[in-house]
């Protein structure tokens, strides 16, 4: 290997995230290059200083503070991530197999354009939280830290 | 009568009964959670507002929790990436000098004398500082790989699983994460004497 090749490898080598043939392949070649050798020792000291780094003190009452805000808050949570269905007996599923036959019947002649959240009856709410679901599965809700659209965010 | 068959499943906990686990879960990795936030954020008073912002989120979201993972995995991936929103949202990178506030987000750096006769902690405190403001003159992104990988002591894949993108990207972010770490410390004339040259 190249020295520049060696160079860019240095980190992940001294992290040892190198495939077993990498690592032996850089260490063939630190052992014969003092230039990259020195780079690697560098590196390492730098790597040894930050994990070196004293623990940061801990405000007094956090631990107190932190519960108070967050339980705090326990009104608006929910408990479950889903309303399920309990199994109700094959009875059960023919009746739902029917009613979602006439439903889309229903639909099918009255339905001119949009999608299910365009529909007359779905409540804005709802089409909120379906939009929010699938953001939630693509990481761009509040919970992957990256914000929400301005159109959404406007509603509660 | 259709809808006496269908029923809501009712919920495994009460709200009482997940409140409790809660405050369990902050007891235990409260700390850590400071940890970190502390040097991402470089000073206390941050560092509170976001651990704080990561524990609401993680609460606000605790029915999504994968209960087979570690809890303290979950919470970094949230705050990590409150972090870089935060910072993101600044619309721009907080470049500490000399003259900005010291880890209490007030006072100045204090830089102590090489020749006093300090004790150990002191001294340790005295050589933690550039490198808390050398962290803090780096992007996000970078800073975060390389507190991750340095002092949490994660491997890439964790890594790359808490900031939700690829080893290949984890690996980059930490070598050029380095590489910014060393050509800051050098400019602040960092003693030679811990190796760094």
């Amino acid at each position: 290997m190249q020295c520049n090749t060696i160079l860019s490898k240095l980190s992940a080598y001294l992290d040892q995230e190198l495939a077993g043939f990498e690592m032996i392949a850089l260490r063939d070649h630190l052992s014969g290059c003092s230039q990259c050798r020195q780079e690697a020792e560098t590196l390492q000291s730098l790597k040894r200083a930050f994990s070196q780094m004293s623990a940061p003190e801990v405000p007094f009452g956090l631990e107190q503070r932190l519960i108070e805000r967050t339980l705090g808050t326990s009104a608006s949570v929910p408990l479950v991530s889903r309303p399920r269905l309990r199994t109700f007996g094959v009875l059960g599923y023919a009746t739902a197999v029917a009613a979602a036959l006439v439903i889309g019947v229903a639909l099918g002649m009255s339905r001119t354009k949009g999608g299910p959240a365009d529909a007359p009856g779905v409540s804005q709410s709802i089409a909120y939280d379906i939009r929010h679901d699938q953001m939630f599965m693509s990481s761009t809700d509040p919970l992957s830290g990256l914000a929400l659209p301005q159109h959404l965010a406007e509603h509660p | 009568m259709f809808m006496s068959m269908v029923r809501e499943k009712p919920p495994a906990v009460t709200a009482a009964q997940r409140d409790a686990l809660f405050e369990s879960l902050i007891k235990d990795s409260h700390k850590q959670a400071f940890s970190l936030a502390y040097r991402l954020t470089g000073n206390s008073v941050e560092a509170e507002d976001l651990v704080q912002e990561a524990f609401l989120r993680a609460y606000r979201f605790f029915h999504r929790y994968d209960r087979s993972l570690p809890f303290t995995s979950w919470l970094y991936r949230i705050m990590t990436n409150a972090h870089i929103d935060n910072v993101r949202r600044k619309g721009r990178l907080k470049t500490l000098s000399l003259e900005q506030g010291g880890p209490d987000g007030v006072t100045t750096w204090e830089f102590a004398d090489e020749s006093a006769n300090a004790d150990d902690l002191i001294q340790q405190q005295a050589l933690d500082e550039p490198l808390q403001r050398a962290l803090g003159a780096m992007t996000a992104e970078f800073r975060t790989a390389v507190v991750l990988a340095d002092i949490e002591g994660l491997a890439y894949e964790e890594i790359a699983e808490v900031m939700n993108t690829s080893v290949g990207t984890v690996r980059s972010r930490i070598h050029r994460g380095r590489k910014q770490l060393r050509s800051y410390l050098l400019k602040i004339n960092y003693p030679a004497s811990r190796g760094i040259h």
